[in-house]
């Protein structure tokens, strides 16, 4: 292997056993780009690391949510072996930590459930890093119905089948008509992957074509691929019994800035009925998972979900750190990984009292 | 021994990961994701020219071309003219006004001293921010166009040997 041929999570120092070692250990909940930067950066600086990672690989929505089209899974699978390998990084896969009762999307797929409790008391330093796996739904009549999922679950589900952790019975089969809400790059990703299991798409979004959170050249290779895309336009009923038949939709006047709806109202009278649709993939918006609930007094969140901290990362309980898009909201991979790094440097200050 | 950076555009994503580890590094990123209005997103960073206009036009030589490799400047010279700025034709230069002088990629000066490649390079999460020796980086990128004419993968040639030179 040389350089360039993987994500080394460790670049802050040489491919070799680190000359120093600290006695402290670090525990980091979450294996995705944010978790594997604080594991990289503190792994040169010779702590004792040990990532909880509730899916049986590491590398979280680059592996089980970022089609392979865009990054391939070898190099960030790679970049982890080293971590353990080099770096005696303890990974502890299909391991998940929490307090009790909170779920996540993909949760099936871990083995055993460690109490967030015992980790924090057991390790010097904690760090959530768990990301923002559920998915907010449609805001519209008959969001209950069968045949609807978020992109991420659709997303997941065909990647962990891929990877030979689900049986195909489990895979969401789609119908042959399938509508896909929202236009930021979750929805144009599970778009792309309905696509290409040959089914027809029609991309709902309250953005246009020159809008679009993911741009327009996104929105355009989608519609070279046969999607058609109803723009400026919401969801305003589900139609069927039980499961889905047809859609609702109504035409709405939007004001967008940077991919954020700013202002939306919709226009009545445009109402229209879209026949013949099986499916409904909503990718609308990721909503945080940290290893607990809102009523959990010990780790204070934000309204939105976010896990509360301060300056240095670190949340309301002392020794426990937050980092990536379950302390900042949703954001791309690099500033995911950024947030890690800085989060890092923190814990390395307090853990040598110089905070 | 000149070892170079190019950005494979065909891969990239504009995930901003090298932005963001460079920002992490050097406080002002020296690559930075720039959005064409199309929604393309371009790694914009500093190609080290072979005839480095910015150098040229530095008045005080803060701005130097290190043999055959990278751009690189001294800080101490640099009087935060702006000369670089306005010459180099990919704008890749810029001035940190807080500091006054002119910062821009120098292939992880600090990191190549311990034999580092630079972060950008060991964090891509698509690999396409290729690096390594000249020649190499260039036989890779060739092999990447036949990849995407041919639609197959390209067998590796062993560096040393020359064609005709097969299996003996």
């Amino acid at each position: 292997m040389s350089s360039g041929d993987y994500m080394r999570f460790s670049f802050m120092c040489k491919r070799e056993k680190p000359s120093q070692r600290q006695d402290e250990r670090v525990a980091i909940i979450g294996a995705g780009p944010s978790g594997l930067a604080v594991a990289g950066y503190l792994a040169c600086k010779g702590y004792r690391i040990t990532i909880y990672e509730r899916l049986p690989f590491p590398g979280g929505i680059m592996v089980f949510g970022i089609p392979e089209s865009r990054i391939p899974r070898d190099r960030v699978l790679l970049g982890c072996k080293e971590l353990e390998e080099i770096f005696d990084v303890e990974m502890r896969t299909s391991c998940k930590v929490a307090v009790d009762g909170v779920r996540i999307l993909g949760d099936d797929l871990a083995k055993e459930t460690v109490a967030l409790q015992k980790v924090v008391d057991e390790f010097d330093a904690t760090v959530i890093a768990t990301g923002t796996w559920n998915s907010r739904s449609l805001p519209a009549e008959g969001s209950g119905f069968k045949g609807i999922y978020s992109a991420l679950e659709y997303l997941f589900r065909s990647k962990a089948h891929e990877l030979g952790l689900l049986p195909k019975k489990e895979k969401i089969r789609l119908g042959s008509n399938v509508a896909v809400i929202g236009s930021g790059l979750v929805a144009v990703d599970a778009a792309l992957e309905v696509v290409s299991e040959g089914r027809s798409v029609n991309l709902i979004s309250i953005e246009n074509g020159l809008d679009a959170p993911s741009g327009s050249f996104e929105i355009g290779r989608l519609k070279r691929k046969g999607v058609t895309h109803t723009e400026r336009a919401v969801i305003k009923r589900v139609l069927g019994d039980g499961k889905v038949e047809a859609v609702e939709v109504i035409s709405v006047s939007a004001e967008v800035k940077g991919g954020v709806v700013l202002k939306m109202e919709q226009i009545p009278g445009t109402e229209r009925i879209i026949e013949d649709i099986d499916n409904i993939i909503v990718g609308i918006g990721q909503i945080p998972t940290p290893p607990f609930s809102r009523e959990y007094q010990e780790i204070r969140t934000l309204r939105w979900g976010g896990v509360e901290v301060n300056g240095m990362h670190m949340s309301s309980k002392e020794g426990v750190f937050a980092t990536g898009d379950v302390a900042t909201g949703v954001s791309k991979v690099g500033r995911a990984l950024q947030t890690g790094l800085k989060t890092a440097t923190w814990v390395d200050r307090y853990l040598q009292g110089t905070a | 021994m000149t070892k170079v950076k190019i950005v494979d555009m065909e891969r990239c994503i504009g995930c901003e990961v090298c932005e963001k580890v460079c920002e992490f590094l050097n406080s002002k990123p020296r690559a930075k994701i720039i959005a064409a209005n199309d929604g393309v997103l371009v790694p914009v960073t500093c190609l080290h020219c072979t005839v480095p206009v910015c150098v040229n036009v530095c008045p005080t030589g803060a701005v130097y071309k290190e043999g055959e490799g990278p751009v690189r400047f001294r800080r101490n010279r640099c009087i935060g003219c702006r000369l670089c700025v306005a010459a180099c034709p990919f704008g890749v230069p810029d001035i940190d006004l807080a500091k006054g002088f002119m910062t821009k990629c120098d292939l992880c000066m600090e990191r190549s001293r311990d034999d580092l490649p630079p972060a950008c390079v060991e964090l891509c999460p698509t690999g396409a921010m290729m690096y390594g020796e000249y020649e190499e980086v260039v036989e890779r990128s060739k092999s990447k166009t036949v990849s995407l004419l041919t639609g197959k993968r390209v067998i590796q040639r062993e560096p040393e040997r020359k064609a005709g030179h097969r299996g003996d």
